[in-house]
């Protein structure tokens, strides 16, 4: 199998070789950079297959990387890394484009996990981004919600899924409560993520300020 | 065009030099004290222009007047602190007046005599021509003076861009150009002021005092707006540089306090990993409320049960070295059957904490307007619940009963994957 291909992007030098450690043989790490347009400059010569993306930056926090990208190469995907724990931060950069967010507590084997997985397309949510969303999209009416394409609310069954996420579930164990296929648990997951991305109406500063978050 | 160009650049860019001559009295070429000699170099103005000016709106009296505060105010440029005595009596102002001093330019009073009379014509003629203006010779005074004042208060740098703006409008006039063309221009202006007031004098008699007033405020205005905008200015940035410096101590007693005392204890530890971890752990988490706590003003009135469930996490992460990642959706403030929750909550962590071996326990707890469930979850051994013994308190009673009384439920499944306790309390019937 082809080794993924990975940049890393982090201001903070001692965390790049912290994580580059971490990850070991498992992945083919291309470039480091530790600003945004020098994580633009990596990217866009480099070519990997997934970013792994500091939120907070100087020149702008991965947002700022991911808008600078994005357009030329679509096929990049990118996987937020941070010690934030403030909701604004994450799913801003998620809205943004990130396929994911891993706090940098994570261990080598999970980050490798969770970058394969979104080289291969998948969302990656742990517990606290999907509190972070279920809270996004609290009180938008759930459950009377039909299974349709509205993007101001989660559908039943990806609150379920999203909720056993929060509760620490892995996708397999998800699927395993839910009588679902692992596949299933993914579709639903990369859905909430679309509808993070593409609803207007989620603007993050408003909600978690008015919601008590974190 | 070439003539402009090479008169600009004989000119040696009268208003950006630094070295503005301080506004001193000048002994040398004085006619009475030497404070027209002064205005005039500190100002760059022709001197003759100034004399004649003090002597025009000296002819009512406060030309006179302004002359003497000057001569008071302004020190002698080689000052050595006696300067200012020297107007203790008339008396002496008119000695100073009269009697000639070693280094005086020649026919100093002659000279004297002359502006004086070259000043009292011109003034006359213009009582007499009037324009109108007869009536109005002292605001023409207070007018012009104020206009000096503006000038001679207003930042460098303003009066670098006021020269700059008049040389762009007329540098053919030559160096002396701007500034003659903004004195004309503020002439006008006064001139057009007065006029108007004099002009309406005849038709509304009992307007033209609140005319005056009007007047005479937007002259105290203009003469006081520079310097009292610079005061402002100053005010603020004081303040804003004195907020930074309380916000600096404040980050830096915050580190002191938390931060280098547990780097010191982690020093003093660092034989026992699990108290390392333990203290790098609280630490992390009181940063991280210092940081990211949205404001702690609201906070301190009312516990909610978001912060009770997490302050609860935290005693049981204390106390062990488990790390508890707490997750909440909602929040609601406390009441009874919501603390029972926490209670029970709590014990489940504990459990989870004690006895199964994970090194991590999840907690997701979501509020809604219906219903409340807390899930608190381990990936360690996990036991058979029903070979707990019975005198085992903790899990029944604790978790289950306690959840029972307020009318929710308890739920607890185990198995090799590890633990996980649900809660869920009904907030229609409570």
């Amino acid at each position: 199998m082809m080794q993924v291909r990975v940049v890393l992007v982090d201001d903070h030098k001692l965390v790049r070789s912290g994580v580059r450690a971490e990850l070991g043989n498992a992945v083919n790490v291309v470039g480091e950079a530790g600003d945004v347009d020098e994580a633009v400059a990596v990217i866009v010569r480099e070519k990997p297959d997934v970013v792994l993306l500091d939120v907070h930056m100087p020149g702008g926090g991965g947002a700022e990387v991911i808008r600078g990208v994005h357009a030329q190469l679509p096929a990049v995907r990118f996987l937020a890394l941070s010690v934030s724990d403030a909701a604004e931060d994450v799913i801003g950069v998620v809205r943004a484009g990130a396929r994911g967010y891993v706090t940098k507590a994570i261990d080598g084997g999970a980050l490798t996990d969770a970058i394969v997985r979104v080289a291969s397309g998948d969302a990656v949510f742990g517990p606290r981004l999907a509190g972070f969303v279920l809270d996004a999209f609290a009180g938008a009416g759930e459950a009377i919600v039909p299974e349709d394409d509205d993007l101001d609310a989660l559908t039943p069954r990806e609150r379920e899924v999203l909720r056993l996420i929060a509760r620490g579930f892995t996708y397999r164990e998800a699927a395993a409560e839910l009588v679902l296929s692992e596949r299933t648990i993914e579709t639903h997951v990369s859905s909430v993520l679309r509808k993070l991305q593409l609803s207007n109406r989620r603007e993050p500063a408003k909600w978690a300020s008015s919601r008590r978050l974190v | 065009m070439s003539d402009t160009s090479a008169r600009a650049a004989e000119a040696p860019a009268p208003a950006g030099d630094a070295s503005r001559e301080p506004l001193v009295r000048r002994r040398d070429g004085r006619l009475i004290a030497g404070v027209c000699t002064g205005v005039a170099r500190h100002l760059h103005v022709n001197l003759a222009l100034v004399r004649i000016l003090f002597v025009i709106v000296g002819s009512n009296g406060v030309g006179v007047i302004a002359y003497l505060v000057l001569w008071a105010m302004v020190p002698d440029e080689t000052d050595d602190g006696s300067g200012r005595t020297k107007l203790r009596r008339p008396r002496q102002v008119i000695r100073a007046v009269i009697r000639n001093r070693p280094g005086d330019i020649p026919h100093r009073r002659r000279i004297l005599i002359i502006y004086i009379a070259i000043g009292t014509a011109l003034g006359s003629l213009i009582e007499a021509f009037g324009w109108g203006m007869s009536r109005s010779g002292l605001p023409l005074t207070i007018a012009l003076i104020g206009a000096a004042l503006i000038w001679w208060r207003a930042p460098e740098t303003q009066r670098a861009q006021w020269h700059q703006d008049a040389r762009l409008a007329g540098t053919h006039l030559g160096r002396r150009g701007p500034l003659l063309m903004m004195l004309g221009g503020v002439g006008l202006v006064v001139l057009g002021v007065t006029s108007f007031l004099a002009a309406h004098d005849a038709l509304a008699q009992a307007r033209s005092g609140a005319l005056a007033i009007g007047a005479t405020l937007v002259g105290v205005l203009l003469v006081t707006g520079p310097f009292l905008y610079r005061l402002v200015g100053q005010v603020t940035e004081e303040r804003r540089r004195r907020i930074r410096a309380d916000e600096r101590a404040a980050v830096a007693t915050h580190v002191h306090d938390s931060v280098l005392q547990t780097l010191a204890l982690i020093q003093s530890k660092a034989g026992s990993p699990d108290d390392v971890r333990r203290l790098a752990r609280r630490q992390e988490r009181e940063l991280r409320e210092w940081l990211y706590a949205p404001d702690s003003s609201t906070a301190d009135s009312e516990i909610s049960f978001a912060i009770a469930l997490r302050t609860a996490a935290v005693e049981i992460e204390d106390d062990s070295s488990v790390v508890i990642e707490v997750v909440v959706v909602g929040d609601a403030a406390l009441d009874d059957a919501l603390r029972a929750t926490v209670a029970a909550a709590r014990e489940a962590m504990l459990n989870a904490a004690k006895s199964s071996g994970a090194s991590e326990v999840s907690v997701f707890a979501e509020v809604e307007p219906a219903v409340v469930e807390v899930f608190v979850r381990d990936r360690g051994r996990g036991f058979d619940l029903d070979a707990v013994p019975s005198d085992r308190r903790g899990i029944r009673e604790s978790i289950v009963g306690r959840m029972a009384r307020h009318g929710g439920t308890g739920v607890v499944r185990s198995g090799p994957t590890g633990t996980e306790v649900a809660l869920t309390l009904s907030r229609a019937s409570a």
